[in-house]
């Protein structure tokens, strides 16, 4: 096991560029992040320490004050984060109820058409939400699902939904068609097998999903903006816009709010890097 | 499976036909709409300054934000490949602002960094530099927003790191040996077998850059301001419908703006076939 001079040269110089560009990835992930640190920061610092110039890079006395006022004794701001709460989870149910029976369907129908089918939800794709908002208003205040949470759900599971089928059609693709019908001969009916043989297999899928749709419903704005105008219903993001507003420059509130809303997605995000980062590439690279 | 499938064209397509016949009306919510042809389609053109400077402002920021992006994000890709220690590490630091990219919380975070007390303005004191209120000036509150979209490069990075460990380390070594430097393998060989992925971020990312809502919203207060230089084409959507109630004419908005975004995304697609490089494995 004697290596020449010439390779252990070439190691050498492979050590140093991996060390130039560890360098370099880290200085970049600093600069990144900072705003996130910024926010956290200055949530975090009394008023007196907000203006001072230069500012302060770190809060010289560290203080939850600010949490206090815009979180926790805010009854708005708790109502508000109870409200997203169930418009979030009420949203991931919804989808996996719908996507999940109906990307299988949409998987196996073996007709010469079943990729065109595919095509409306590609075209929901490239609706902006404002789109959709317009007339949602206008059918909504028709059946009094304006300003109700459940509205809300459904109108977010407009958006998460094309988006949940394209991603677990797949899934279904791979599963062999002999499994289901192996099944089926074990004296297990459609259902049966659909959901004791089929659903355990695609399971990742549906983790992706409905991480996803969490995530999605917990920061959307436009819908609860355009169909939430009282404060009891809205979600947590539409009182974060009206503190703006209430709060001007005090930076400290502001930013602590942005905080607590800020951590579920990052909480989340954590917890399910895999299947999130396996939703996003799905589509793109086909292995 | 039948009756459920077709529920679920339903539940998707239901509000988008809605959304088609109020175009043709003049609608303000409480009276029933009263239809008017194409009335709507024809004052949008022809007599409203600020839809023209709407789709100005957002086609500017669709050409900047998007290319800049995607730059940095196959940039860091790239780097994040080369056998980085702790690359899950990283990918979910450089991701964590792009699922939080569109929220109102960074928008807030934005609207302080760019402020007048802001952030930016203290780091360029430090070099000397004279800092503004980059958010209250008209001149620059647009690039606030350009580069709000560039920090979200999160998501078309990991897509590209995804299709970065496709690529045969094999052809990387060949290349290698015949002499062919770091920059040369990358235009020679990084980018034409990732040309497929390029091409998929990009349809993406034009795409999401047209839809871009709530930033601007939040930064400029919901005006669109200040003077209408961050007044996007959904804000001015926003505000036409319910703001002022006009209804069936911001209905009439959203259909050119979907018309806009399908046109950008088959241009796309037709364009690709002079770049988009395919291997002939099939794949």
């Amino acid at each position: 096991m004697s290596a020449g001079p010439g390779v252990s040269a070439a190691a050498a110089r492979r050590n140093r560029r991996k060390l130039a560009l560890t360098a370099v990835a880290v200085v970049a992930v600093g600069i990144f992040v900072f705003p996130l640190y910024w926010m956290v920061s200055t949530s975090l610092k009394l008023d007196t320490e907000l203006f001072t110039d230069p500012p302060t890079w770190f809060p010289s006395h560290v203080s939850f004050a600010a949490y206090g006022t815009a979180v926790f004794d805010n009854p708005q701001m708790l109502t508000a984060l109870g409200n997203s709460a169930v418009i979030s989870l009420g949203t991931m149910v919804l989808t996996l109820l719908v996507a999940a029976p109906g990307a299988y369907g949409l998987a196996r129908l073996r007709l010469r058409w079943s990729g065109l089918l595919l095509l409306p939800f590609l075209i929901a794709q490239l609706l902006p939400t404002i789109n959709l908002a317009l007339p949602l208003f206008a059918l909504f205040s028709q059946a009094g699902l304006v300003n109700s949470r459940l509205g809300l759900v459904l109108a977010n599971t407009m958006l998460t939904l094309p988006f949940a089928v394209i991603v677990l059609r797949p899934f279904y693709l791979g599963i062999p068609r002999e499994m289901e019908e192996a099944a089926a001969i074990d004296g297990a009916g459609r259902l049966q097998a659909f959901l004791r043989v089929v659903l355990p297999i695609v399971m990742p899928g549906l983790v992706t999903v409905g991480a996803f749709s969490f995530v999605m419903a917990w920061g959307e704005f436009t819908l609860g903006l355009t169909l939430a105008t009282e404060t009891d219903v809205q979600p947590v993001t539409v009182t974060l816009n009206s503190f703006i507003g209430q709060y001007g420059t005090q930076w400290a509130p502001l930013m602590a709010a942005s905080t607590v809303v800020a951590v579920p997605i990052v909480v989340l995000f954590v917890l399910f890097q895999r299947f999130i980062a396996s939703g996003l590439t799905a589509g793109s690279v086909k292995d | 499976m039948a009756p459920w499938f077709l529920g679920l064209l339903a539940f998707t397509a239901g509000p988008m036909l809605a959304s088609l016949y109020l175009s043709l009306t003049d609608f303000d919510l409480l009276s029933t709409p009263e239809y008017v042809g194409l009335d709507n389609y024809v004052t949008m053109f022809t007599e409203d300054p600020r839809y023209f400077q709407s789709l100005t402002v957002t086609v500017i920021y669709v050409v900047l934000s998007v290319p800049l992006q995607l730059s940095f994000a196959l940039l860091l890709a790239v780097m994040l490949n080369r056998g980085l220690r702790g690359l899950t590490v990283y990918r979910a630091v450089f991701y964590v602002p792009s699922l939080l990219g569109s929220s109102v919380a960074v928008a807030i975070v934005w609207r302080q960094v760019f402020g007048e007390d802001g952030l930016f303005n203290a780091a360029l004191g430090l070099v000397g530099l004279p800092g503004r209120d980059w958010i209250a000036t008209p001149d620059t509150a647009l690039y606030t927003l350009v580069a709000l979209s560039v920090w979200q490069f999160g998501s078309p990075m990991i897509i590209f790191l995804a299709g970065l460990r496709q690529i045969p380390r094999e052809q990387y070594e060949a290349a290698e040996i015949d002499g062919a430097g770091p920059v040369a393998r990358f235009f020679r060989i990084t980018i034409p077998l990732l040309s497929p992925i390029i091409f998929f971020n990009v349809v993406l990312q034009v795409i999401q850059a047209f839809q871009a809502f709530t930033s601007a919203f939040i930064v400029s207060g919901g005006t669109g301001g200040p003077s209408d230089s961050t007044l996007f084409y959904t804000l001015y959507l926003y505000t036409e419908g319910f703001g002022s109630f006009r209804m069936g004419y911001a209905a009439a908005m959203a259909w050119v703006l979907l018309a806009i975004i399908a046109v950008f995304t088959a241009a796309n697609f037709l364009i690709s076939r002079y770049w988009v490089f395919y291997s002939d494995d099939g794949k």
